[in-house]
């Protein structure tokens, strides 16, 4: 009897021993891959009047200004598998293009096997300095962008693509879908159409268009903005600025709350399940105009 | 003064070791003398110097020397003025030159990574429930619109999930595209979940 219950003694902590071992494999375990990288650097004349295209891929972008004036561009393309043949073959896959024409310049990379054909990790970085006269037009798809100091505008459709603007001045259109939007000294006339993403501006001047769908759209103003419009289905939208009543606000909700700081006086009415507050500055005062129009979504004004 | 101990102190004296010079010291010494003389003789000779004043045509001929000096001062800035640009038209060659080129280069390196920074594909699926729940769906496609409008979301987020999951490879480390992925899993989650409860 004795003797029994030492046998299954030994087999429990053998047992237990087993599983210690097996918890700390799956705890520690990592892969070696073999990382094949292909670094291209290529300087572009620029020609006043051409469009910069860039279409990007898996990639992460960032371009900027420079004092320059053609373009500079390094890419890597970078392929990540265990097997050094089998990276070194897909990063065949991962093509790149720049093709010159009288009007634009196009820089391109993207992939060419049929994705079920692909077995690595696949990643490119681009860096680009454009001249400060270069307008920009930028697609990218499944990675993320950077823009900093263009005093041309700039015309963005991406996807599953993470979007951080900064000091970007003019024409700015941007088009989202799965992508989060930073945007930070945006000056100029902006349309902006976030699909199942978020976007957050700060320091902003100029006029507003913001259509939301799916995502929280939070504004940080101050007395430079000009005009404001923000449509969001599904969406919450926050606007913050420390001086509230400086604005001329309009805003219409429908199934959602509106919350609005105890000191600012609105006018309110409710026609078929829309709520209206309009806020209006004292005295004669126009005031910057906001328009905020949420379906299924809360409004919250806030001073920061 | 009567010294004491003279004897003792004279004793001590002679004890001392004793130096002298050596010869060389001695030449040294005369070899300075002599030099700082000479000098004195030179100088002195120098104030007796009668002076003369130099004659014009001197003069002139050093301005001649001076003009001519000042032409191959002219042609070497010419010669400086011709390395500068073809210098600067090196450069400008070279930058055109750029515009063509384009620098490739292939690097091969290591890297251990954690498993757990693969974009997790395979657990976010769930194929047998999603499956479960489109028989379900199909079941109720005639029904009022808001659970129209829901099936409509939700077969976006099914596409959105199809073409992401498509560029994603089994190596992938983004963690920005992992994040999308379980974005949309969560919103199909809630989607299901409000179709569900309006049936």
């Amino acid at each position: 009897m004795k003797g029994h219950v030492l046998h299954i003694h030994n087999k429990l902590l053998l047992s237990i021993c087993i599983n210690l071992f097996s918890y700390c494999l799956l705890i520690g375990q990592s892969v070696e891959l073999q990382i094949v990288t292909k670094q291209i650097h290529k300087k572009i004349n620029f020609e006043e009047g051409q469009i910069l295209l860039v279409e990007g891929e898996k990639s992460d972008v960032k371009i900027m200004t420079w004092e320059k004036d053609y373009i500079s561009i390094d890419l890597e393309l970078k392929a990540q598998h265990p097997e050094k043949a089998v990276a070194k073959a897909d990063l065949e896959k991962f093509i790149y293009s720049f093709i010159t024409t009288k009007d634009s310049i196009l820089i391109r990379n993207k992939i060419t096997a049929k994705e079920e054909t692909l077995r690595s990790g696949l990643q490119a970085h681009y860096v680009i300095s454009i001249p400060t006269n270069c307008k920009l037009k930028l697609n990218n798809y499944f990675g993320s962008a950077e823009l900093t100091d263009l005093p041309q505008g700039v015309d963005i459709n991406s996807e599953f693509c993470n979007l951080k603007l900064n000091n970007i001045l003019g024409k700015i259109d941007v088009q989202t879908y799965f992508g989060d939007l930073i945007g930070v000294m945006i000056n100029g006339k902006v349309n902006i159409k976030a699909n199942r993403s978020n976007v957050t501006l700060s320091e902003i001047e100029g006029d507003f268009n913001i259509d939301a769908y799916m995502g929280v759209v939070k504004v940080f103003a101050n007395e430079s903005l000009l005009n404001m419009k923000i449509n969001a289905i599904k969406s919450d939208v926050f606007f913050y600025d420390t001086h509230l009543s400086g604005y001329n606000f309009d805003l219409t909700s429908k199934s959602g709350n509106v919350e609005l700081p105890a000191d600012l006086e609105a006018q309110y009415s409710k026609e078929n399940e829309v709520r209206s507050f309009l806020i209006k500055p004292e005295g004669e005062f126009i005031g910057v105009k906001v328009a905020i129009n949420v379906v299924s979504g809360d409004i919250m004004l806030g001073s920061r | 003064m009567e010294e004491k101990n003279k004897n003792s102190l004279l004793k001590a004296i002679n004890n001392l070791p004793k130096y002298s010079p050596k010869d060389y010291v001695w030449d040294n010494l005369d070899d300075a003398l002599q030099t700082s003389h000479a000098d004195q003789v030179l100088h002195d000779a120098i104030r007796q110097m009668p002076s003369y004043k130099a004659p014009d045509q001197a003069w002139s001929n050093i301005k001649l020397e001076l003009q001519s000096s000042g032409k191959r001062r002219w042609l070497a800035a010419l010669v400086m003025a011709a390395a500068i640009a073809l210098l600067i038209s090196y450069i400008w060659m070279g930058d055109n030159y750029d515009f063509e080129r384009e620098i490739v280069s292939i690097n091969y390196s290591k890297e251990k990574i954690d498993t757990n920074n693969f974009i997790a594909i395979t657990s976010i699926t769930k194929n047998q429930r999603d499956s479960a729940f489109r028989r379900i769906v199909q079941a109720q496609k005639k029904s009022n619109d808001n659970t129209k409008q829901i099936l409509a979301e939700l077969e976006q987020l099914e596409n959105a999930r199809k073409r992401l999951k498509s560029k994603l490879g089994k190596y992938d480390t983004n963690s920005d595209l992992e994040h999308k992925l379980l974005r949309i899993e969560e919103e199909s989650v809630e989607l299901q979940q409000m179709y569900m409860s309006s049936i």
